[in-house]
């Protein structure tokens, strides 16, 4: 517990000291909601639109962040001492969570844009809110062992988002719909938010048994 | 070897008949006439593809544990049955959809599951394509199979029932009658041993290989 609690703290403080979570993430999220508002200003537009541009903007910027920190590893020389001092699930558990983490920063940015310059309605803002703060861990958790396995073989990290999309797509749809649903409405399906937390739980608990079998490899 | 003879002599016995009887014999349906009889090759084709990626999933999970080079060979061989199946219950649905709905595509929740589907073997495939490494590609591969198909259930099962969808077993049921039934479980019977006779062949040569 106490290995897994400071590989988290190191990787939160890597990934600031770092240039790809400030440059890139936080970068990306902003241009491209600047890039969108700008395109869209002063045309109505629906609120299925504005939801999908929301979760579409967030997970493009914090798509790769996780399968970089763990080639970051291998590229160092770093991951086989890790291997020998803490057990591989619980490097793979640190380093989700710091993505979750992350994924949460980079929508904190893209939310607020978004909502100031397409013009979101102020009422609708603690359900999305709410939504977010499920969306963002449940997306890092569905991405997070195609994020190991790409790592782990070096051409694989230029096809990551056509290899992770596929499989992140249904928490997507429902994340989408549900975003949509608190626009629109001011209440979402519940049905909606069982199936984001039950896949995204699903995919982490089947990357945390799967790791050491990988690692046999 | 002799698992295969056997399937090379069930496939035409069974696919053969239960083709005719379902073109020639089954009697129209009363609203669709001869139009539904799409659903016998729609259906199997959609069941086999779901039968195909459980499989690769099983083979998968067989292979991480033993590490045996032929639960890879299966669980890829059946990904890439499973791909053509799922392609041809999109083409057979889509040619349905045409003519009951008005258009080939309506983004009905069945129909943006069987996208999602193809996407994911797609994915499956080119990440195969892309590891050099045999004993590499088999374990990423086995992995990326068993996370994808986790997301199977969400697409077939929960999605298509969480969301309005305008396919007949949502909207009051396909109306089937008794000899209908008897002409979809025979197709079921027969592409079932076509896809197990495929799977069986196309393992073969693999198994030379290696």
């Amino acid at each position: 517990m106490r290995s897994f609690r400071a590989l988290l703290a190191k990787e939160i403080r890597v990934a600031f000291r770092g240039r790809h979570l400030v440059g890139v993430g936080f970068g990306l999220a902003i241009v491209l909601s600047a890039t969108l508002g700008f395109s869209l200003a002063g045309t109505k537009v629906g609120e299925r639109v504005i939801a999908s541009l929301l979760w579409i903007i967030v997970m493009f910027s914090s798509s790769d962040t996780l399968s970089r920190s763990f080639a970051k590893e291998e590229d160092e020389g770093t991951a086989d001492q890790l291997r020998l001092r803490v057990p591989m699930p619980s490097v793979f558990l640190a380093k989700t969570l710091a993505n979750a983490f992350f994924v949460l920063l980079i929508a904190c940015v893209v939310f607020p844009l978004l909502c100031f310059w397409l013009g979101v309605r102020l009422s609708a803002l603690p359900l999305v809110g709410l939504l977010v703060l499920i969306g963002c861990p449940a997306l890092s958790f569905a991405q997070g062992f195609v994020g190991y396995l790409m790592s782990r073989g070096r051409a694989l990290s230029a096809a990551y988002p056509v290899i992770v999309m596929p499989v992140i797509l249904p928490l997507l749809v429902c994340l989408v719909l549900a975003t949509s649903q608190a626009l629109a409405e001011g209440t979402f399906s519940i049905n909606l938010v069982v199936v984001i937390i039950s896949e995204s739980l699903a995919a982490l608990v089947a990357g945390l048994v799967l790791v050491p079998y990988i690692e046999e490899e | 070897m002799l698992f295969g003879r056997i399937l090379s002599v069930l496939t035409p016995l069974t696919m053969i008949p239960s083709i005719v009887y379902c073109l020639m014999f089954t009697p129209k349906e009363a609203t669709m006439g001869d139009l539904y009889r799409i659903i016998y090759f729609h259906i199997p084709c959609a069941w086999v593809a779901t039968l195909a990626f459980f499989i690769s999933f099983v083979f998968s999970i067989a292979y991480l544990a033993k590490r045996k080079p032929v639960y890879d060979s299966i669980a890829h061989r059946s990904s890439e049955a499973g791909l053509v199946f799922c392609v041809l219950a999109t083409i057979t649905g889509s040619i349905f959809a045409t003519y009951t709905w008005g258009s080939p595509w309506n983004w009905d929740p069945r129909e943006t599951s069987i996208v999602f589907l193809l996407m994911i073997y797609i994915a499956y495939l080119l990440l195969r394509w892309l590891i050099e490494d045999r004993d590499k590609k088999a374990a990423i591969s086995a992995g990326y199979s068993i996370i994808a198909f986790l997301a199977t259930p969400f697409l077939v099962f929960v999605m298509p029932r969480i969301t309005s969808s305008l396919h007949p077993e949502q909207v009051g049921g396909l109306g089937l009658t008794r000899p209908m039934l008897y002409g979809v479980f025979g197709m079921l019977a027969g592409f079932t041993f076509l896809y197990l006779w495929i799977l069986s062949l196309s393992q073969r040569f693999d198994m030379e290989e290696i």
